[in-house]
């Protein structure tokens, strides 16, 4: 059905989420515009929208993150509103300003509750006032002196993190093990939080030890409705970033559910927060949780989430910034079956997980019952070194965690992505794992469990080497693998040995 | 017909010679009997010595990448097999090259320079990751190769270092 005020949506982003947001504004009715920069022309993002603005030259300052010619690109198309994805401007309350200001919707939550989540320290004492537990920690001003921060870290307690007011995932962070580290810390932090952020505040939390992960995502609309969706378990990070997610959390018992549940909708009510949001726990060994973060956006795993309530997050964000009431009422929200989502990246798990630029000469994916994928890529796409590494999320839902674990494993098998390196064998071996099977890893698994983990030389088996030699029997002049662009949805099902392969138009809804 | 394939620093030779139904293929001197079920593009579906394979072969210049069933794929080279394949040797020592594809966000040192071992000579970024280029050894800048900027793939010679001991272990 088409959402009253939106005819036509401005996707301020690239990559799978651009996708992702073009096929939620279809199902809605809704023409998709895309932005694309110089590196981006004739990315599949580009392909799945109606139309495409070029803003710029590739480096993401003189494109993607150009308030002004996103604004002006909106303008000139006509659209309604903006999306802004994850990451660029999603979290940006000046660009949520003036997308307003210029008389447009911008699909989000509002300025406010973006500035006061974007400010750690502010966040957590909105929370404590709110009633949700925070680490155990210290903010004050955040600019005290080491005397006073060493007293504080003493009284929290060793090893303590010193944070930065204006970071978040995993940025402007250092750990601190014992009092002599302090001083050092903190000074290096102060520098690093004032050149990244322009923000040299700090605060000090408690290091939760083998904590895990557990993220809940709520969402509410602008008529004082707000829900929550349930958990996603996202502890298998490495270097804080998320590569494996997976809902239900298999820590959870119900009650715990039903805790945290409370205390996301209770924060999210308490920044008066309108649209689609997570808020970030972490759980200890004590199974006591507390609030990390909220990030006031959609979240690149929100399909595990979807997978599970049936709940199509992106329809649900346009329509609530439409002004449309929330999709369903809380008491129908179900979690049914187990879904699992495995972030495939354009990295060289040989090379320190470095980033692997480059053209891909096959991209195939996995299809089938309970499979769904979200890619940013096709077959003959190049992978810049512009923007990160993100390929695609490869999706599953199964009964119960032990089938969505086979299936995973099963499809990860049927990814191919050739030309690039990929992290698909580190997957699959974080998938095999005895420790993740066993649903207790913590975020220090990935660290400590894999930390000596190298791809393993392949070798030369005898039937690759024949494959390769009838290959360039059977075909004299070397398949190029049709590096052209095909013009949207049929092109990705070239090369498929599995039938259809647009996975970015299957699975849950 | 005879092909050479390097993987690493291997390089092995397969004949393939027609022989109905299919194919005979000779991998140093093992034979094996091989159908060709399907080839569809980068899509071959054969039968060896009766066994399923079900492949992926995508090519690139010499390059190929062979996924076989759902195995990790492997990367080889088709090669000349008179000429010797190109050495392993790789840049000589001195010559500091990008560890993978991404941008020079800065340059920090100039021609001429002397540096010491561990000094950050390039910056690279790539993706939300900074990489740092550092000098291996003592030594005097010969030349500088890129600029802030510029685009570079893996592998390309950022700046060429000529080493030179450090000062203090001159003698007197």
């Amino acid at each position: 059905m088409r959402s009253g005020l939106i005819t036509r949506l401005l996707i301020a982003n690239r990559g799978e989420i651009a996708v992702r947001i073009a096929r939620a504004c279809r199902a809605l009715g809704i023409v998709p515009v895309a932005v694309a920069s110089e590196a981006d022309d004739g990315a599949l993002h580009t392909r799945v929208a109606a139309e495409t603005v070029p803003i710029g030259p590739p480096p993401a300052a003189a494109s993607y993150l150009r308030t002004d010619r996103i604004i002006g690109a909106a303008r000139e198309r006509r659209c309604e509103a903006i999306h802004p994805g994850y990451g660029f401007l999603a979290q940006s309350p000046e660009f949520a300003e003036e997308v307003e200001r210029a008389g447009l919707i911008f699909v989000g939550p509002p300025a406010a509750a973006i500035r006061l989540m974007g400010d750690k320290m502010a966040a957590r004492r909105a929370m404590a006032a709110a009633g949700v537990a925070v680490v155990p920690g210290f903010e004050g001003t955040g600019d005290e002196d080491d005397v006073l921060l060493r007293r504080e870290a003493d009284r929290i307690g060793y090893p303590v993190l010193v944070k930065a007011a204006g970071g978040g995932g995993g940025r402007g962070m250092r750990v601190v093990r014992a009092p002599e580290e302090l001083g050092g810390a903190v000074e290096s932090a102060r520098r690093e939080a004032l050149k990244a952020f322009g923000d040299a505040r700090l605060f000090l939390e408690k290091v939760i030890e083998e904590a895990r992960h557990v993220e809940v995502q709520v969402l509410a609309d602008a008529r004082g409705g707000c829900l929550h969706l349930f958990e996603r378990e996202c502890s298998i990070q490495r270097r804080f970033q998320k590569i494996v997610e997976e809902s239900p959390s298999p820590l959870l018992d119900a009650r715990m559910r039903e805790d945290m549940g409370q205390a996301a909708v209770a924060a999210a009510r308490a920044c008066d927060y309108v649209n689609a949001g997570t808020i970030e726990f972490l759980v200890g060994m004590d199974r006591r949780f507390f609030f990390l973060e909220m990030n006031t956006r959609i979240q690149v795993e929100h399909p595990v989430t979807e997978m599970v309530t049936g709940v199509d997050l992106v329809r649900a964000q346009i329509r609530i910034a439409s002004g449309e009431a929330l999709p369903v009422r809380q008491e129908d929200v179900r979690q049914d079956g187990h879904a699992l989502e495995c972030r495939v990246n354009a990295e060289d798990p040989a090379r320190g997980f470095t980033p692997s630029a480059g053209g891909i000469l096959l991209a195939s994916f996995p299809s089938g019952a309970g499979i769904r994928v979200d890619a940013g890529v096709a077959t003959g796409d190049v992978v810049s070194p512009y923007y990160d590494s993100l390929l695609a999320k490869i999706i599953v839902h199964a009964r119960d965690r032990q089938g969505a674990l086979e299936r995973m494993q099963e499809a990860l098998g049927k990814t191919a992505i050739l030309g690039v390196e990929t992290n698909l064998s580190f997957l699959r071996t974080i998938l095999a794992h005895p420790v993740f099977r066993g649903g207790a890893a913590t975020t220090s698994f990935v660290e400590r469990d894999l930390s000596a983990w190298r791809p393993q030389a392949a070798g030369l088996p005898d039937d690759v080497l024949i494959a390769a030699a009838l290959a360039d029997t059977l075909r004299p002049a070397p398949v190029q693998a049709a590096l052209s662009h095909g013009t949207g949805d049929e092109e990705t099902d070239l090369f498929s040995p599995w039938g259809r392969l647009d996975g970015f138009r299957t699975g849950a809804t | 017909m005879l092909l050479h394939f390097r993987s690493g620093q291997v390089t092995r030779w397969v004949r393939v010679e027609a022989q109905a139904p299919g194919y005979r293929v000779v991998l140093e001197g093992r034979s094996f009997d091989v159908v060709v079920r399907r080839s569809d593009g980068p899509l071959l579906d054969l039968l060896v010595e009766g066994h399923p394979v079900e492949a992926i072969v995508v090519s690139d210049g010499e390059r190929r990448i062979i996924k076989v069933g759902d195995r990790d794929p492997v990367t080889i080279l088709r090669t000349e097999g008179a000429r010797r394949a190109t050495g392993p040797a790789g840049p000589p020592e001195g010559r500091l090259t990008a560890a993978m594809d991404g941008q020079v966000v800065a340059v920090m040192t100039r021609q001429g320079d002397r540096v010491e071992a561990g000094a950050t000579l390039v910056v690279l970024e790539a993706m939300k990751m900074e990489m740092r280029v550092v000098a291996p050894f003592p030594g005097r800048v010969r030349t500088i190769s890129c600029a802030p900027g510029d685009v570079v793939e893996r592998g390309r010679v950022l700046v060429d270092l000529e080493p030179e001991p450090s000062g203090e272990t001159l003698p007197g």
